[in-house]
C-alpha cells in the first residue's frame, strides 16, 4: 500500500520528519537532531524509525520531500566550492562592485560580502553581444579554453559563464558550455543565461555565481542522499522543495541549486496557506517567531507571496542591501531581528532598544542559566509569568526566573523603570517592531493588514502574535497543531513545478509579438519535457504566464499576469488593463505620461498538487480521553501574569493544549501550554477550538495604547 | 495645554513608527520614479519636517545633501507661504538653489499635513535630482544661474488640491524629455501624501492632536546625545588644506574644526571668490547640509537624524565665496566644489578622532548622456560610478562605491538599452588604491562608445569630473590613491590622450571613445608597515603589480 509520503526538513540543529498517510489524512510527526557530519544518515535513520513506529514499511512510501538549509548555510559559511568565472573582457568586477551604494548612510566603514569568486579566478575574454544580440565582437574560444585550463590548473572545479546581454542571445554562453562540456567534462558549469535569464548584470552575475558555489557541494549531498535511500530499499519518487513553494527532481536540482535557498521557509509558508484553506482563511501573514528572528510571509488567496529576487548572507542580517543578490523565485519573506533571544539594552538616547543583536542559543537567555546576563524577550516573558520556567521544550530545560529578573535589573536601573515595567516594555516593544516591519510589508503589496489573519508558528510565534495581531488591527489568529514541524508539512502539499525567466523588453505597442511567442514556446517546451521527465503527462501540467512590467521609463516593475497560447496585438488591451488594475492596486493611480513597457517574461510549469487531507495530529489524541467533560479538564492550575489592563499581575488560568476539543471555548486571558510552545491570550481576547484543534482566537481592541 | 510625557519605551516605538512612515515614502519614490538618475541611481531623498522647518525623521539610505538641506528649503518657503496660510490639499514646489541642495536639477517638493482641527502638525518633504532642467547642456559655460535652465521660485503646484496647470505647462515647455520630469516630480507628490495619510494615522491611533512634544523629545535627546559625543572628542582646532577644482584648474582652500567642549565649528577659510563661469560654486544652504551629515557620520552614526544634529554645529564661510555664492552664480557642476568638502572634513578630523574617520574615498562621477538612438528613442540619462573606499585603522578600502552621496551605479545593460551606447569596460584599475599600512580600495575604468549598430541617432556626452589633477592624501602616512582622469580618442586606432581642458562636451560619432577613471580611495598608516601576506594577496588578485609594489611600497615582492 504505497500511499504514504513522508516530507523531511534538515535544520541546523534539528531534522523534523512528517509523515503523511495520504487514505486516512493522518500525520505524525517525528524531530531527532539533525547530524552535521553526514546530514542524510540522520535523515534516514528519521525515516527508518518513524516507518517502525507506524508498522509501515519503506515500500509503503510512495514518495519523500526534501527541503534543506544546505544552500544558505554554505553561502553564509562560506562553504562552497572553488569557482572560477568567465566573463566579458572588461567586466570581471562587476561582480565584486555591486551596485556600489552603501546601503546605510552614515556608516563610514561599511563592509559587503566578499566577492564568491575571487579576483584572480574571474577571467575576461573576448566576447561582446549588444542589447538586440547582435554580434559587436566574436567569441574567442581559443582565450576562453586557455583561460579554463589555468583555472582548472589552479584547482577551481565550478565555473560560473557570465557574458552581457545573454538574457537576450544566449548563443555565446551556450557555446562555451559545450566546448566545456567537450573539454573539460569534470568542471561544473553554470550559464547566466540560464541560472537567471533576466536583464540587470550584477544580479545575473551574482546569482549565477552563487549557484556554481553551491553546485559541486549540493551534487555530492544529493548523490549520497539518494544512494542512501536507496539503500533503505526505497524505489518511490525523491523530490527537492525550491524557495518558490514547488518541488523539482533531484536532476534538475543539481543543475540550479541555487532554487534551494529558502526550501525550508517555502514550506512554512505553504503549510500556513493550507492551514487557512482548512479554516476558510485565504488572506494571511504567516507569522513565524524563533530565537533569533521573526519571519513574515503574506499568503494572498489561498497562496504565499513570491517575490522574483531574495538576499542571501546578508554581512548586516536586517540591513537591505548588505548582501547577495539571488534572482530566483522565492517565498517572499521578510526577516525582523525579533525573536526570544532578543538582547534589551539601553541606547544612547536613553531609550529601550530590543535586538536585533541576540543571545542566541549559546549563552540564551539569562534564564537559560547557561551563562547570559543581557535580559532578552524570553527572559521578560518568564518574569512576567507567561512561560512556564518548570514546562519550557516541555521540560526540557528549567529556566530560572530569579536570573530573569536578576537580568532585566541591569536595563531597569538606568532606565529609571521598575523591572515588571521594564519587561512590559520589552514585550510591547519587540511586538512593535514586528508589527511595524509586517506593516510596512503588506501595504507595500497592496494589502491593508486589517483584511488579514495571523497564523503563528516558531517557539515563541504564540507568545507574541495576539498583540503583534492587535497592533496590526487584524481580527483574528490562528495557532495550527503540529506547527513545530510546519516546514516539512508544506512539503508535503507542494506541487512539482519550475519558473522559467527571460528579459525582452519592449512597450507593449512596439512587442514583436513573433518574437514573445516564440520566447514563451521555447520555455514551455524545455518545462514540459522536464515535467514529462518526472512523469507527468502533459495534460496534467498547469501553464501560468506573467510579465515584470512597468510605465516605459521607470526601473522598478510590477508582476502582470499574461494570456496563455500564441499572442497577438488582439492582446494587448488585456495586458494594459492587466497591468493598470494592479499599478493602481499598489500605487493608487497610474501617471498618464508613459507607454505600459514589459522587461522580463515569466513562466511558472506546475504539476498537479498532491491530494492531501490532514486531520489533527498530536494534539488530538490526549483529548480523546476526556472526550465529553468539560474543558476545566484541559486546566493545569493558575499562575500570576501579568496584564497592565488588569492593572498588573492576575492569576490566570493555565490550560493543557493537548487536553483541548473541538468546541472549548476560552476567554482572556489564559495561557497554553504546550511542548514547543506557550500561546498568550489577554483580556478581551477569546479563543475558540475548531474541528481540526486549532486554537482560533478573536482579538479584543483593548489595550493597543494604553 | 499640559505637555506629553514620555517614558523610554513609548518615545521609541512612536520614534520608530515615524521612521518607518518615511522608509514608506523612500519606497513609493523609488517605485515610481521614471528617471535613471532617480530609480536606478537614487538621487533622491524624503523625510518629515515639522511646522517650523526642523527635521524629525528620513530614511536610512536617503541621500543626504537633501536630508539636510530640506529644512532650509521649507524654512524659505514658509517665509513667502506662513504655516497659517496653508490649506489642505497644497503642494508646494521649488528648485531654488540657494534654498535648497544647490542647483536647479535638485527639485523640492513640500506636503503640509493638517490634522482634525485643520492645523499644520508636520510638513512631508521630498527631493529628487530630475533628468533635466533646460537651459544649457554645456555645463561649464555658464556664467549664472540664468544660463542653467527653468528656476522655480517657491510656488504652489497644488492649490487645495487643484494642480496649477501653467506651471506644469512651463516645466513641459521648458525642460528636454518633460513627460520623465513630470513622472519623478508626480512620484514625490505621491510619496508625500502617503506620508501625510500616514502622520494622521498615526495621531488617531495614539489619540494625539499633534507631534509637538514628540519632536521636541526626539530632536532633544538627538541634540543631547550629539553634544555627549563631541564631548568624547580632544577639544582644539584642527586645520587642513584641501585641493579642488575651478575652471582655471586646481586651487586649494584651507578648513578649520574647531571644537569646543560639546560643539563644534567648521570654518572654511583662503576661499576664492566665486567663479564668474563654469558653474562649480556652493551655495551655503548645501554646503551646511554636507558638514551637518559628514560631522554625523563621524559622531552619531547609529543616531536617526534629525534637528538636534545641526544645533551643536555651526559652519561659515565667505559670503560671495566659492563655498557660499550669491546669486546669481552659475551652479550647476556644484558637486565639483562640495564633494571636495568630504576628504577636507574627514581629514582635520582625522587628527582629533584618529579611529573614527576613513582616508578619502576616491570621488564618484557620472558621465551624462543625451540624444536619441537610430530608432528615433530619445535618452537623457546618466552613467554613474564611483571610486575606491578609503582605507581605515583597521581595513582595508574594499571596493568602489559613491561617496558622499548615497547614490548607486547604473547597470551597464540597462543603459545600454535605454540609450544605443556601448560601455567597453567597467573594472578595477591596477595600482590605483592608495598605498598604507592599509590600502585605499582600487578605482575604476569605464569607457563609452556608440553601439556601431545604433549610427544614425545623436549622441551627445557631457563629463566635467571632479578631481582632475589632483589626488587625496592619505591619513598617518598613507599615500593618495590614483587621480580622477579623462580620456579620449577620435578612433580605436588612436591612443587615448587626457582631455586637457576642465571636461568635456561633445558629439559622439562611431569610433570615437570616452574613458574615465575614478580614483583609488587612499590610503591609512605607513606602507612600510603593511602586511607582507596583504601585499601578496593584493598580487595575486591583481589589485597591484609587481611594478607597483616596488614604487609603493618599496618593496620587491616575486612572481606569482
Amino acid at each position: 500500500m504505497t500511499d504514504h509520503l513522508i516530507g523531511f526538513d534538515i535544520g541546523g540543529t534539528f531534522t523534523d520528519l512528517v509523515l503523511l498517510d495520504r487514505s486516512s489524512g493522518e500525520i505524525d510527526v517525528h524531530k531527532l537532531l539533525t547530524t552535521p557530519d553526514d546530514p542524510a544518515r540522520g535523515a534516514v535513520n528519521g525515516i527508518v524509525e518513524l516507518l517502525g513506529r507506524n508498522s509501515l514499511r519503506i515500500q509503503d512510501v510512495a514518495s519523500i520531500i526534501h527541503g534543506t538549509t544546505l544552500v544558505t548555510n554554505a553561502l553564509l559559511e562560506r562553504r562552497g566550492a572553488k569557482t572560477g568565472m568567465i566573463t566579458t573582457a572588461g567586466f570581471r568586477d562587476i561582480l565584486e562592485m555591486g551596485k556600489e551604494q552603501r546601503y546605510d548612510i552614515y556608516d563610514l566603514f561599511l563592509k559587503f560580502p566578499p566577492p564568491l569568486v575571487p579576483r584572480r579566478w574571474r577571467r575576461g575574454i573576448a566576447e561582446r553581444m549588444d542589447r538586440s544580440g547582435n554580434v559587436i565582437t566574436p567569441l574567442d574560444l581559443d582565450e576562453a579554453r586557455s583561460e579554463i585550463a589555468e583555472l582548472v590548473n589552479e584547482g577551481v572545479e565550478s565555473v560560473a559563464i557570465f557574458f552581457l546581454h545573454s538574457y537576450a542571445d544566449s548563443r555565446h554562453e551556450q557555446t562555451l558550455a559545450s566546448l566545456m562540456r567537450e573539454e573539460f567534462p569534470k568542471v561544473s558549469i553554470s550559464l547566466s543565461s540560464e541560472v537567471a535569464a533576466e536583464i540587470r548584470e550584477f544580479e545575473r552575475v551574482s546569482t549565477t555565481a552563487a549557484n556554481a558555489y553551491v553546485k559541486p557541494l549540493v551534487n555530492r549531498y544529493l548523490l549520497n542522499l539518494e544512494e542512501q535511500l536507496r539503500q533503505t530499499g526505497f524505489s518511490g519518487r525523491f523530490y527537492l522543495m525550491q524557495s518558490s513553494g514547488g518541488t523539482i527532481s533531484p536532476e534538475l536540482a543539481r543543475e540550479f541549486p541555487i532554487r534551494l535557498l529558502e526550501s525550508g521557509p517555502a514550506g512554512g509558508a505553504l503549510a500556513a496557506a493550507y492551514q487557512g484553506q482548512l479554516s476558510g482563511k485565504p488572506e494571511l501573514l504567516s507569522f513565524d517567531m524563533g530565537g533569533t528572528t521573526a519571519k513574515a510571509c503574506v499568503i494572498s488567496e489561498g497562496v504565499p507571496l513570491v517575490a522574483p529576487v531574495q538576499e542571501a548572507a546578508r554581512l548586516h542580517r536586517f540591513k537591505k542591501g548588505s548582501g547577495i543578490p539571488i534572482k530566483s523565485p522565492s517565498v517572499d519573506l521578510i526577516e525582523i531581528g525579533a525573536g526570544g533571544g532578543s538582547i534589551a539594552r539601553a541606547s544612547e538616547l536613553g531609550l529601550l532598544n530590543v535586538g536585533p543583536e541576540s543571545a542566541g542559543a549559546s549563552p540564551g537567555p539569562a534564564c537559560y542559566g547557561l551563562g547570559g546576563v543581557e535580559p532578552t524577550v524570553t527572559d521578560a516573558n518568564v518574569v512576567m509569568g507567561y512561560l512556564n520556567p518548570d514546562y519550557f521544550l516541555g521540560g526540557r530545560i528549567q529556566l530560572d526566573a530569579d536570573a530573569a529578573e536578576e537580568a532585566l535589573k541591569r536595563v531597569a536601573i538606568p532606565l529609571g523603570l521598575s523591572v515588571i515595567e521594564l519587561a512590559w516594555g520589552i514585550y510591547t516593544l519587540v511586538n512593535e517592531n514586528m508589527a511595524n516591519a509586517a506593516r510596512v510589508h503588506i501595504v507595500e503589496r497592496g494589502n491593508d493588514p486589517r483584511n488579514f489573519s495571523l497564523i503563528a508558528f516558531g517557539g515563541a510565534g504564540p507568545v507574541h502574535a495576539v498583540q503583534v495581531a492587535r497592533l496590526l488591527g487584524a481580527p483574528d489568529v490562528i495557532l495550527p497543531v503540529a506547527a513545530g514541524a510546519a516546514s516539512a508539512v508544506g512539503f508535503l502539499i507542494a506541487p512539482i513545478s519550475f519558473d522559467y525567466s527571460r528579459s525582452y523588453p519592449a512597450t507593449l505597442g512596439e512587442l514583436d509579438w513573433n518574437r514573445l511567442n516564440k520566447l514563451y514556446a521555447d520555455l514551455e517546451r524545455q518545462g514540459i519535457e522536464r515535467l514529462k521527465a518526472d512523469g507527468f503527462p502533459e495534460e496534467k501540467i498547469t501553464i501560468e504566464r506573467s510579465a515584470d512590467m512597468r510605465l516605459s521609463g521607470q526601473f522598478h516593475e510590477i508582476s502582470v499576469p499574461v494570456p496563455n497560447g500564441a499572442l497577438s496585438a488582439e492582446d494587448l488591451p488585456t495586458l494594459q488593463a492587466a497591468f493598470i488594475n494592479e499599478y493602481e492596486r499598489l500605487y493608487s493611480h497610474v501617471y498618464e505620461g508613459a507607454p505600459v513597457a514589459a522587461l522580463t517574461w515569466r513562466v511558472k510549469l506546475t504539476g498537479p498538487t498532491p491530494p492531501v487531507h490532514l486531520t489533527g495530529g498530536e494534539a488530538g489524541k490526549g483529548a480523546e480521553a476526556r472526550a465529553g467533560t468539560k474543558n476545566e479538564d484541559a486546566l493545569k492550575g493558575y499562575r500570576r501574569c501579568y496584564f497592565p489592563d488588569l492593572g498588573g499581575y492576575v492569576e490566570t488560568p493555565i490550560f493543557d493544549r493537548y487536553q483541548l476539543l473541538p468546541g472549548d471555548t476560552i476567554s482572556g486571558p489564559a495561557i497554553f501550554e504546550e511542548r514547543e510552545s506557550t500561546a498568550v491570550i489577554g483580556p478581551g481576547d477569546s479563543v475558540h477550538v475548531d474541528g481540526l484543534l486549532n486554537l482560533r482566537i478573536s482579538v479584543g481592541s483593548s489595550g493597543v495604547r494604553q | 495645554m499640559r505637555t506629553q510625557e514620555f517614558d523610554p519605551i513609548n518615545l521609541e516605538i512612536m520614534w520608530q513608527r515615524l521612521i518607518s512612515i518615511v522608509e514608506e515614502c523612500w519606497i513609493t519614490i523609488w517605485r515610481t520614479s521614471f528617471s535613471v538618475v532617480v530609480g536606478e541611481a537614487l538621487d533622491f531623498g524624503c523625510e518629515i519636517l515639522d511646522p517650523k522647518g526642523r527635521v524629525l525623521a528620513h530614511p536610512w539610505r536617503s541621500m543626504p545633501a537633501f536630508n539636510f538641506s530640506l529644512p532650509n528649503t521649507l524654512r524659505g518657503m514658509l517665509e513667502k507661504y506662513p504655516i497659517d496660510t496653508l490649506r489642505p490639499g497644497d503642494v508646494l514646489i521649488t528648485n531654488d538653489p540657494w534654498l535648497g541642495a544647490g542647483h536647479l536639477f535638485d527639485i523640492t517638493l513640500l506636503t503640509p499635513v493638517f490634522n482634525k482641527q485643520g492645523r499644520v502638525v508636520a510638513v512631508m518633504g521630498g527631493v529628487a535630482h530630475v533628468a533635466d532642467i533646460g537651459g544649457t547642456r554645456a555645463r561649464a559655460s555658464t556664467r549664472e544661474v540664468f544660463d542653467e535652465g527653468l528656476f522655480l521660485p517657491p510656488l504652489k503646484l497644488y492649490d487645495e488640491g487643484r494642480l496649477n496647470e501653467d506651471i506644469v505647462a512651463i516645466i513641459e515647455n521648458n525642460v528636454r524629455l518633460a513627460p520623465m520630469v513630470l513622472g519623478d516630480i508626480h512620484a514625490l507628490v505621491a510619496a508625500n501624501k502617503v506620508g501625510a495619510e500616514r502622520i494622521i494615522s498615526f495621531m488617531t491611533e495614539y489619540g494625539i492632536e499633534d507631534l509637538e512634544d514628540l519632536t521636541t523629545e526626539v530632536q532633544n535627546r538627538t541634540e543631547q546625545a550629539t553634544r555627549q559625543a563631541i564631548r568624547s572628542i580632544k577639544d582644539g582646532i584642527y586645520e587642513t588644506k584641501q585641493s579642488c577644482n575651478g575652471p582655471d584648474g586646481p586651487f586649494q582652500f584651507g578648513l578649520r574644526i574647531v571644537i569646543d567642549d560639546d560643539s563644534i565649528h567648521v570654518q572654511l577659510f583662503d576661499v576664492p571668490p566665486q567663479f564668474g563661469i563654469g558653474g562649480s560654486n556652493t551655495t551655503y544652504s548645501v554646503l551646511l547640509s554636507e558638514v551637518v551629515y559628514l560631522l554625523k557620520c563621524v559622531l552619531t552614526p547609529n543616531v536617526p537624524g534629525n534637528d538636534g544634529d545641526f544645533r551643536p554645529i555651526t559652519v561659515s564661510a565667505p559670503e560671495g565665496s566659492v563655498f557660499n555664492c550669491r546669486r546669481p552664480a552659475s551652479v550647476n557642476n556644484r558637486t565639483r566644489t562640495l564633494w571636495t568638502i568630504a576628504p577636507a572634513v574627514m581629514n582635520a578630523m582625522a587628527q582629533a578622532a584618529p579611529e573614527r574617520v576613513p582616508a578619502a574615498y576616491g570621488f564618484c562621477e557620472p558621465i551624462r548622456t543625451y540624444g536619441h538612438t537610430s530608432r528615433g528613442a530619445p535618452f537623457n540619462d546618466h552613467m554613474f560610478q564611483g571610486g575606491g573606499q578609503g582605507a581605515s585603522a583597521s581595513a582595508d578600502g574594499q571596493t568602489t562605491m559613491l561617496f558622499p552621496t548615497s547614490a548607486g551605479n547604473v547597470s551597464v545593460e540597462i543603459f545600454e538599452s535605454r540609450t544605443g551606447f556601448l560601455i567597453g569596460e567597467k573594472e578595477y584599475i591596477s595600482d590605483s588604491g592608495g598605498a598604507g599600512t592599509y590600502r585605499g580600495a582600487p578605482g575604476q575604468r569605464v569607457s563609452l562608445r556608440v553601439n556601431p549598430n545604433e549610427e544614425g541617432g545623436f549622441y551627445q556626452v557631457g563629463a566635467w569630473p571632479i578631481g582632475l589633477g589632483f589626488g587625496n592624501d592619505g591619513l598617518f602616512g598613507g599615500h593618495a590613491g590614483s587621480q580622477m582622469r579623462l580620456l579620449t580618442r577620435a578612433s580605436r586606432e588612436d591612443l587615448l590622450t587626457p582631455v586637457d581642458s576642465d571636461g568635456i562636451f561633445t558629439e559622439l560619432q562611431v569610433g570615437m571613445e570616452i574613458v574615465l577613471e575614478l580614483p583609488g580611495g587612499s590610503g591609512y598608516g605607513d606602507p612600510a608597515k603593511r602586511d607582507l601576506s596583504a601585499i601578496k594577496s593584493d598580487l595575486a588578485e591583481g589589485i597591484v603589480t609587481e611594478k607597483g609594489v616596488l614604487n609603493h611600497y618599496g618593496r620587491r615582492v616575486g612572481g606569482k
